[in-house]
């Protein structure tokens, strides 16, 4: 599979990795020239120093044939815009990060699949860990 | 105004040749055991004249002004440059006045003879101090012992540096580092300058102390043990044997091979090593990579082109030789005079490339030559990227910056093309004095193992040499050393002082 992200946080390390251990093939965008250094430190895939509003910036990254487009700023305008993109390319999964619980369902009605308010997910693991029968 | 900072600068340059010409004086006090233990007494007022000349020039020249201003880059360079320039002819007395003693004995051969000319005495202190090891000498088992012990000692001082010496010793007006940089340094190896030093003259002492005691092991007797530990971990190249190490058995041949290898290694590499016991050390960055696979690549080549040129070499001296080449030692185990065209080709481009930066060797070094050949896979790499793909320039392990990535190729391309117009310039010259007996390619092998501070020759470097092939080979020393932008900057002064003038 040929994956897309778009943003260089600290989970597209985690996210390059797995992908990279299963063998799938990786490309990041990133505006920040730091971060993108950052990622190519540490990993072998290409990297796109570019905003994604600029035009032709996916299909430089050759979303034509992209699997799926990964969207992991901390800005929703900006993942939106990759996903909005991304299926006016047609890319069969749309996978994004979400700050605004609100916006949820605007997106799931474009077909994007959503993760929502990360920082409640690990909260909710925490919380399973705890052993509650004692 | 500008008038007297600039004769401010000049005093502090003064001042601190001062303290450079100290370095021949003192080295002559300190051989003066050899020279009563070996009962060479004719050597003794060769040293005295040494150490009281350079010692009074020094002190006159330290004492003439008690300036404390601290002067600019192109000063430091220009104070490196002429004190490399003035301390190997204070080093050519002793040479030279023994060789004209009147009481010389009588029973000495005519090696020494040839030190009676200055130029000879002047080209053996500049490829002593310089670590080179071309000499002007038939036969170095038939000198008196004073005056091997004098070449070995010149070459292991010039090895790690006259400056090295000078700023783990003394504190010199000029910023220190300016000056470690103009000796053609950079590495440091702790977080001061004067820690750096220190910890490069333990790593040298150490490691001469165990290749003396290595040569002494595999068979070499003490004299020839310690001469040649010195000069082999300064990548120097005298040999106090006849014809250097073709005589020995294999068992001295792999440890000079291990030694000249060894001596090819960056400090900061060997302190890695001796500190934390990291042997991974020496093949951690690219530039100690570039030297395992060059090692080997090049004597199976090597090795190769005298089997094709039909000529019987045996595999110990291919990898000898090669070895000698790449950590600009010197040493040899067999002429290389009657090796045909390309085996000489090839030998001379292993000696520009040299050893590590950060050694005791010399050439273009491993550092320059590996950025480089990362510039010519950059370049195309270049070419295949889209617009706003990042390009990935990787150099030991690490992502740099687009700028920081363009100023070192810059930097090494500089240089490698200065090491080579010097080069060109000197096979101009050798090649337009006729020499009988040398073609070309003699000539370029020999004007290559003076810039990059080898040794090996082809013959060239003779007494019958005329002087002006030798002033030419002794510049190319010299700029070689100083990896030339600081020899170039020093003659370049008079042009400007003279634009100055209008």
């Amino acid at each position: 599979m040929y994956l897309i992200i778009v943003g260089a946080g600290a989970v597209t390390k985690q996210l390059i990795s797995t992908a990279k251990e299963q063998g799938h093939k990786v490309a990041v965008i990133e505006k920040n020239p730091q971060r993108a250094r950052d990622i190519m430190q540490e990993f072998d895939v290409n990297i796109f120093h570019a905003d994604i509003a600029e035009g032709k910036i996916l299909e430089e990254a050759g979303v034509t044939h992209a699997d799926a487009i990964i969207a992991t700023t901390n800005d929703d305008s900006v993942n939106l815009m990759a996903m909005v993109l991304g299926k006016q390319y047609g890319v069969k999964s749309l996978i994004t990060l979400l700050q605004e619980r609100e916006q949820q369902a605007m997106f799931e009605k474009l077909g994007i699949r959503v993760l929502s308010d990360p920082e409640k997910l690990i909260a909710q693991k925490l919380y399973s860990l705890i052993d509650l029968e004692k | 105004m500008g008038i007297s900072k600039n004769s401010q600068s000049i005093r502090t340059v003064l001042r601190d040749i001062g303290l450079l010409l100290h370095v021949p004086g003192v080295m002559a006090l300190v051989s003066l055991p050899v020279c009563w233990l070996s009962g060479e007494t004719y050597a003794l007022v060769p040293l005295l004249t040494c150490a009281i000349a350079s010692l009074a020039v020094g002190q006159l020249l330290y004492r003439q002004t008690k300036s404390q201003a601290s002067n600019r880059i192109p000063y430091a360079m220009a104070t490196a440059a002429l004190g490399w320039l003035l301390v190997p002819l204070f080093a050519s007395i002793p040479l030279l006045m023994t060789a004209n003693a009147p009481n010389l004995a009588p029973d000495l051969s005519t090696t020494i003879l040839m030190f009676q000319n200055p130029w000879n005495s002047i080209f053996e202190a500049f490829s002593g101090f310089t670590s080179t090891g071309l000499s002007m000498a038939f036969n170095y088992s038939e000198l008196p012992h004073t005056i091997q012990w004098w070449r070995s000692l010149m070459e292991w001082v010039g090895g790690v540096g006259v400056i090295v010496l000078v700023i783990s010793l003394l504190e010199p007006t000029t910023e220190p580092y300016q000056l470690y940089n103009a000796e053609g340094r950079s590495q440091r190896i702790g977080l001061t300058l004067s820690q750096t030093v220190k910890r490069i003259w333990w790593i040298y002492v150490i490691y001469t102390i165990g290749s003396i005691l290595l040569f002494r092991i595999v068979g070499m007797n003490w004299w020839e043990a310690l001469n040649h530990g010195m000069t082999g971990i300064a990548t120097g190249g005298f040999s106090v044997s006849e014809s250097s190490i073709a005589n020995y058995g294999i068992a001295v041949k792999l440890a000079v091979i291990l030694v000249m290898t060894l001596g090819a290694i960056s400090f900061s590499a060997h302190y890695e090593v001796l500190r934390y016991r990291k042997l991974s050390a020496f093949w951690a960055d690219n530039q100690h990579q570039a030297l395992w696979i060059l090692l080997s690549l090049g004597t199976i080549l090597l090795w190769g082109f005298h089997r094709l040129a039909n000529r019987d070499v045996a595999f110990i001296d291919v990898l000898f030789q090669w070895s000698s080449a790449l950590g600009t030692c010197g040493f040899s185990t067999v002429s290389v005079s009657d090796w045909d065209g390309g085996a000489k080709l090839l030998m001379t481009l292993i000696m520009a490339i040299g050893g590590a930066a950060g050694s005791t060797a010399g050439g273009i070094k491993l550092s320059r030559f590996v950025i480089i050949f990362k510039a010519i896979v950059w370049r195309f790499r270049r070419v295949t990227l889209l617009p706003h793909e990042m390009m990935r320039y990787q150099l030991n392990g690490k992502i740099l910056k687009e700028a920081e990535a363009s100023r070192r190729v810059d930097a090494a391309a500089v240089l490698a093309i200065l090491w080579l117009s010097i080069s060109i310039t000197g096979v101009f010259i050798l090649q337009y004095l006729k020499l009988p007996n040398y073609n070309l390619s003699d000539v370029i092998f020999e004007v290559a193992s003076a810039t990059s501070g080898v040794g090996l020759s082809t013959g060239i470097t003779h007494p019958d040499l005329p002087w002006l092939g030798k002033l030419t080979l002794i510049l190319l020393m010299w700029m070689g050393r100083l990896e030339i932008i600081s020899a170039l900057l020093l003659l370049s002064l008079p042009l400007k002082i003279l634009a100055n003038r209008k």
